[in-house]
């Protein structure tokens, strides 16, 4: 029998085939069903709430521009984390490429910059955790994220990355390890 | 087993991230409505029509232009000014200093050499000069060569054709005269 997301994503590519209104009617169906998924994982990677709107509404609006390009070959849902996890990477370059470099070298600039934003409300814990995933490089964060907040299965990661089961046990493996000595090395 | 289940054996040597799992929020919060409203605000900027491309820059019409335009702004002016008082000033500079053009390298070797020589020249390349260009240099230029007496013999002192013209006068003023008349007058 086929899972519940597989059905939903057929009936979603169906509509959006049909062009027109039934198209509209599928891409709506498209955003209600990923949009959370979607935008957690790009928060995780830029942390402000307005960069991950910008980003997400970029994403489907990409989404929508390209829809017939889609041919069916990987799942729905790795398209679209493969279009935003682009974006979210392209937003933070652009990003880093205007901002100047703090001159405090003392705390976390994230951490500073989480304190002073409406939408977190976490503890000192939580604020350390995040600075330490923003030390990990591009992709062991993609991978941690994926692992530690999403829960997801290697084989999916996989599929989702291109890269090889082992090599992202591995990868995760070692991202524990930095963050756990980032931790404890901060106090 | 489960995937959390195996994210929990992996945790075992992280006690940080083990402990941080069992809390129920990561921090994040997002608006109110926000995932009801996304949709809409999507779907209202979906059909926007495409921004209009931007042209790729001023034509080069419009690029000189820019450039002489350039030109009259306050601090190249000034510069340009400034370059041409330096430039003015540097030419009245060397032109009073009294230092005179040198002359000719070629006319001064010339007065060098001897009329003989000059002439001799002349003489051999007389057909490579214009003509025009030799009577005036020779009027204007050449010293005057005082011509050598030559002995004029009567028979070269008198050109040929007239010569002949002339016997041909007598023969026919001879024929005219009568017999008589020269008895007359002998």
């Amino acid at each position: 029998m086929m899972p519940n997301s597989e059905i939903v994503d057929e009936r979603i590519l169906s509509l959006l085939r049909e062009g027109g209104s039934q198209a509209e009617r599928g891409f709506r169906l498209l955003m209600e069903q990923y949009q959370e998924r979607l935008y957690w994982q790009i928060r995780r990677l830029v942390y402000d709430h307005d960069d991950a709107n910008d980003v997400l509404q970029n994403c489907f609006i990409k989404v929508f521009r390209s829809s017939h390009t889609f041919e069916g070959k990987s799942k729905l849902y790795t398209w679209l984390y493969r279009i935003a996890t682009n974006e979210a990477i392209t937003f933070l370059n652009k990003k880093k490429q205007t901002q100047a470099s703090p001159l405090d070298a003392g705390e976390s600039p994230l951490a500073n910059r989480l304190r002073a934003d409406d939408h977190f409300d976490g503890d000192e814990a939580q604020l350390k955790l995040m600075a330490a995933i923003e030390t990990l490089p591009e992709k062991q964060r993609l991978v941690f994220n994926l692992r530690y907040f999403d829960e997801m299965s290697y084989a999916d990661m996989s599929e989702l990355l291109g890269t090889s089961e082992g090599a992202l046990k591995a990868s995760f493996h070692h991202a524990v390890k930095k963050i756990e000595l980032h931790v404890g090395g901060n106090g | 087993m489960k995937n959390s289940d195996e994210l929990r054996d992996e945790l075992s040597d992280s006690p940080f991230l083990k402990k941080m799992k069992e809390q129920p929020s990561e921090g994040f919060q997002v608006p109110k409505h926000y995932f009801k409203h996304l949709p809409d605000e999507v779907m209202r900027q979906v059909k926007q029509p495409a921004p209009a491309p931007v042209p790729s820059g001023p034509s080069w019409l419009e690029q000189l232009e820019q450039f002489f335009m350039g030109l009259f702004q306050p601090r190249f002016a000034l510069a340009l000014a400034t370059v041409l008082v330096l430039v003015v000033a540097g030419v009245v500079f060397f032109r009073d200093s009294g230092v005179e053009a040198p002359q000719p390298i070629a006319a001064v070797r010339l007065e060098d050499i001897p009329d003989e020589e000059l002439l001799a020249y002349l003489d051999d390349h007389i057909r490579d000069f214009d003509g025009d260009l030799v009577q005036e240099a020779s009027v204007h230029t050449l010293p005057e060569v005082p011509e050598k007496p030559k002995a004029i013999s009567p028979k070269t002192s008198v050109p040929k054709p007239e010569l002949e013209a002339m016997e041909e006068y007598i023969d026919e003023v001879i024929d005219e005269i009568d017999v008589e008349d020269l008895e007359e007058m002998l």
